[in-house]
């Protein structure tokens, strides 16, 4: 599917006025951010439509224009509708999206759109200036595969609202009849032929009262969403003009970078700060509680202080340890009957006793334990943040995907009301979760107390990769039993695994301690199968190890041990593994069509090419569903080769389509590098991974080819971007089980003797 | 140590310790962020330059050692993204967050250079760029469009 070409627009964006700040920055303009700033609105500009990531202090506009809605959309004399997102662009094409809904619903072309960053302030984060609609919790974050839903709740709603409202005002204008007129293309017509621009009525439209029963547009009647479009914010990041967090440059800027206590919970026992403060640029050599930072005029000259350290670290009384020990800790929990119950309005005695009646009856028990290791996020752009802190408050310049709590963290941190603490969003080199946590901004903001100039700390990729925060180790216990038919009569799956909640900054929002972090359960909690007699339990156990969410969080380890157990069933039961799905989806019609799709669409009912091998795997969360098939092969010395990934989601309604397929060829690579290789391993409690050479991520050579189709329904508008990475693991377990018989119940395959090989290898 | 180096055809006088490496040359001291900062081991790719049209990953080269050569990087890569492999990463709609792209760019270019129809089993073995968002098939489609051959990925 290819994008449609959208027009080059003529539009002067760098006049767009935006809402002034609250607290007026003082600094003067880098000559350096203000040149790639205009290139990159420049760059956005040709593609059509615009997206502005963040607005560089001294810049501006000092033009009013009509606010309408809260501020969410404004419309400049010269026809630019500035639309603003508190969604933020990781890659996932949110800004996009946003520009597509608002052209669809105000009647308009997306290229004389431009899309901006609200301002992190309360007025953006308030639940009431989304007209009541949309998910509009009083934050500003980009997590949990919310932006699109968000958005098609909220602005869809604001956007048309802004229609009614320019169609009131030039209505008015004429003393005609609201019935009379209509809108196209950025004008509102009469039908006698009389035309107002938006940016024409748009002060008139600004003062009316706000309606607030104005539906949005039928899916039938959509003209913009629905088709594959351009994404906005690609020209800039393929001529080098995007400005991401590590490209800040302000003026007197130093750069700090950092090594951090490499034993969780260890601390400083003692540092020489003389031999690093002698390298030529080295300013200062400063110690936080756990951290050691050298703050110079580049980061070169930073890294060449922070190695002639040398400091000694001590462990402390915390538990990280080692991975085995872990690991075994997790399998006897997991194996404990000393759970806790959390079905869902059912007492613990009734669901303990329905089930072990179920597996009572059982002909065939089925027991095995499940396990996956922690995992870094490693997003492409190592952690960094911007930081000038001064008499009036400070300002911070961060990729991020949480701006509110970095608002609030640092308002707390240099005891400032939150007004004071102005938060501008980078472009962001991947988030994948890790940039939920606000550590690194924490970081910047206590060395750039200590300077009056600017401070971008970078960590190196040795920091981001070996200091967390992580997605928690896990090991499930499963148990099903089975009738003479191979149906399921009983069913239990207990996870053990640490709370996220015990580490990520979220507990700061009173997120209550005592309430058991679910996320260890994730998709068993709403197994779509219709297997009866379920008991589903978990046991939180603290391994010292700092965690946060990653891309599909709980769901990358429930998952995989869920669908791959489902297919021993399948085997025990002597059952072709679709059609056992099939069966047990019987009273889930979603589920059960994308299941249906995917065989179809990767001819299950045809034998497999020869050598190759076939596994099936279902993921339902966040409102959509995605299937996906693996075609590979194993040679003789365990060698695989990934071939084919056959993907079918149904995602309620594709926005964008082909930005949807992005995502999807995106969480299918991300979820592979797990599966594959992903593992990080601890070795008297520190890390023993540090870099891509022994933390790989899949590549080029090792990619299959993926096939993605989309199948529409009537279901409201459902998550991308985390949905396809649970799937996968499974799927490539499943189907090396096929080739082998061998069953893996712990990931990274490459534990178990496998290696990966390049999929298209030069023909000699 | 005073260096006068070609970059992207203009000389630039830069004053700094022969072992910095190329990357924090361009990035700290000139201000060509296009090139960016991924592993510092010359694992990931991210900050692939042409010295003298070969590809070369800054992080690990140091300005000494490439101070008589021609460098180019992304923001010399064309003035106006008119370079085919720029027009092919907008057809295909390759980048997600983006970070890697500047040095899949600078890396797809380097082989374009060296072979202007590349096959799929050429992408394949140059092509050793690292990317986290998962744009390898793009990638790949991108670069046998630019070379000529689009519609032609297996």
């Amino acid at each position: 599917m290819k994008p449609t070409p959208t027009p080059t627009p003529t539009l002067a964006l760098a006049l767009a006025p935006t809402l002034a700040p609250t607290l007026s920055p003082t600094k003067s303009l880098s000559p350096t951010l203000s040149l790639s700033r205009r290139g990159f609105i420049g760059a956005a500009l040709a593609a059509g439509g615009s997206v502005l990531f963040f607005r560089v202090a001294g810049s501006e506009a000092t033009a009013v224009a009509p606010v309408l809605l809260n501020g969410w959309i404004r419309i400049s004399p010269e026809g630019t509708v500035t639309v603003f997102s508190r969604a933020t662009e990781l890659g996932q094409g949110a800004l996009s999206t946003l520009a597509l809904i608002v052209a669809e619903e105000l009647d308009l072309d997306a290229a004389s759109i431009s899309v901006e960053m609200a301002p992190v302030t309360t007025e953006f984060m308030d639940q009431s200036n989304v007209l009541g609609y949309g998910i509009g919790a009083a934050y500003y974050a980009t997590w949990g595969s919310l932006s699109s839903r968000d958005m098609d709740r909220s602005m869809r709603k604001i956007a048309a609202t802004a229609r009614v409202l320019l169609l009131k005002a030039a209505a008015q204008t004429w003393t005609a009849a609201e019935t009379e007129c209509t809108t196209a293309d950025g004008f509102v017509r009469h039908l006698n032929g009389r035309t107002l621009s938006y940016a024409a009525v748009a002060p008139l439209a600004a003062t009316l009262p706000v309606p607030q029963d104005i539906e949005p547009k039928p899916r039938g009647a959509w003209r913009r969403l629905g088709r594959a479009a351009a994404r906005i914010d690609i020209p800039a990041k393929i001529d080098g003009s995007a400005v991401y967090g590590v490209d800040v440059r302000l003026p007197g800027m130093l750069v700090a970078t950092i090594v951090q206590c490499p034993i969780f919970g260890g601390k400083l026992q003692s540092v020489d700060v003389g031999r690093a403060e002698k390298v030529p640029g080295v300013k200062k050599v400063m110690v936080l509680e756990d951290a050691i930072a050298v703050i110079a005029i580049g980061y070169w000259p930073a890294k060449q202080g922070l190695e002639r350290l040398q400091p000694i670290w001590i462990a402390g009384d915390r538990k990280a340890a080692d991975s085995a020990a872990q690991s075994a800790v997790l399998q006897k929990a997991a194996q404990s009957p000393q759970v806790q119950f959390l079905r869902e309005g059912a007492k613990a005695a009734e669901v303990l006793a329905t089930h072990e009646a179920g597996m009572a009856s059982a002909t065939t028990r089925l027991d095995a334990l499940y396990e996956v290791p922690f995992l870094a996020h490693a997003p492409m752009e190592p952690m960094n943040a911007t930081a000038h802190v001064t008499s009036r408050g400070a300002e911070l310049w961060v990729p991020t995907q949480y701006q509110s709590m970095i608002r609030e963290v640092i308002a707390d941190l240099l005891g400032l009301p939150p007004e004071m603490v102005i938060v501008h969003t980078t472009a962001v080199g991947g988030g994948f979760g890790r940039r939920t946590e606000v550590d690194y901004a924490i970081q910047a903001v206590k060395i750039a107390r200590h300077f009056e100039q600017p401070i971008k700390l970078i960590w190196s990729r040795e920091e981001d990769i070996s200091r967390g925060y992580f997605r928690p180790m896990a090991v499930m216990h499963l148990l099903a039993g089975l009738d003479v038919k191979g149906q399921p009569t009983a069913f239990s799956f207990t996870a053990a695994c640490p709370s996220i909640m015990d580490y990520s900054i979220e507990r700061r929002n009173g997120a209550p301690q005592q309430e058991i972090d679910e996320a260890g359960l994730a998709n068993a909690r709403d197994w779509p199968y219709a297997v009866p007699a379920q008991k589903i339990a978990l046991a939180s156990i603290d391994l010292g190890v700092p965690l946060t969410w990653m891309r599909s969080v709980g769901s990358q380890a429930s998952v995989f041990a869920l669908e791959c157990f489902l297919d021993e069933m399948a085997a025990a039961a002597q059952a072709d593994p679709v059609a056992y799905r099939c069966e047990l989806l019987r009273y889930r019609p979603r589920e059960l069509q994308v299941v249906k799709k995917l065989a179809s669409l990767a001819a299950w009912d045809k034998p497999a090419t020869a050598g190759r091998f076939r596994g099936v795997a279902l993921n339902a969360a966040n409102g959509s569903v995605v299937a996906q098939l693996v075609e590979l092969e194993v040679d003789s010395r365990k060698q695989v080769t990934l071939h084919r990934i056959f993907c079918v989601v149904d995602c309620g309604v594709a926005l964008n389509p082909d930005a949807v397929i992005a995502q999807m060829e995106g969480g299918i690579i991300f979820g592979l590098t797990g599966a594959l290789f992903g593992e990080i391993s601890l070795k008297d409690g520190a890390v023993q991974q540090s870099n891509f050479h022994n933390y790989p991520l899949l590549t080029l050579a090792q990619t299959p080819k993926i096939e993605v189709a989309i199948l529409n329904s009537d279901a409201p508008v459902g998550g991308v971007g985390e949905e396809a990475v649970p799937p996968v693991a499974a799927a490539v377990a499943n189907a090396i089980f096929s080739a082998t018989g061998v069953r893996l119940r712990s990931l990274p395959i490459t534990r178990h003797g496998f290696t990966v090989g390049a999929r298209i290898v030069e023909r000699t | 140590m005073a260096y006068s180096l070609n970059i992207n055809g203009r000389n630039r006088v830069v004053v700094v310790d022969k072992d910095m490496p190329l990357l924090w040359v361009l990035r700290d001291i000139l201000g060509l962020t296009g090139t960016k900062f991924g592993c510092g081991a010359g694992l990931c790719g991210a900050c692939t330059v042409h010295i003298d049209d070969q590809p070369v990953r800054a992080c690990i080269v140091t300005v000494g050692a490439v101070a008589h050569a021609r460098i180019t990087t992304i923001e010399g890569l064309s003035v106006d993204r008119s370079h085919p492999l720029q027009q092919a990463w907008i057809a295909e709609q390759v980048p997600q967050c983006g970070y890697c792209q500047s040095g899949m760019l600078m890396a797809a270019a380097a082989l374009l250079h060296r072979k202007p129809h590349p096959t799929e089993e050429d992408i394949s073995s140059t092509m050793t760029n690292l990317c986290r968002c998962g744009t390898y098939p793009r990638v790949m489609r991108a670069i046998l469009r630019a070379g000529g051959k689009a519609g032609t990925a297996t």
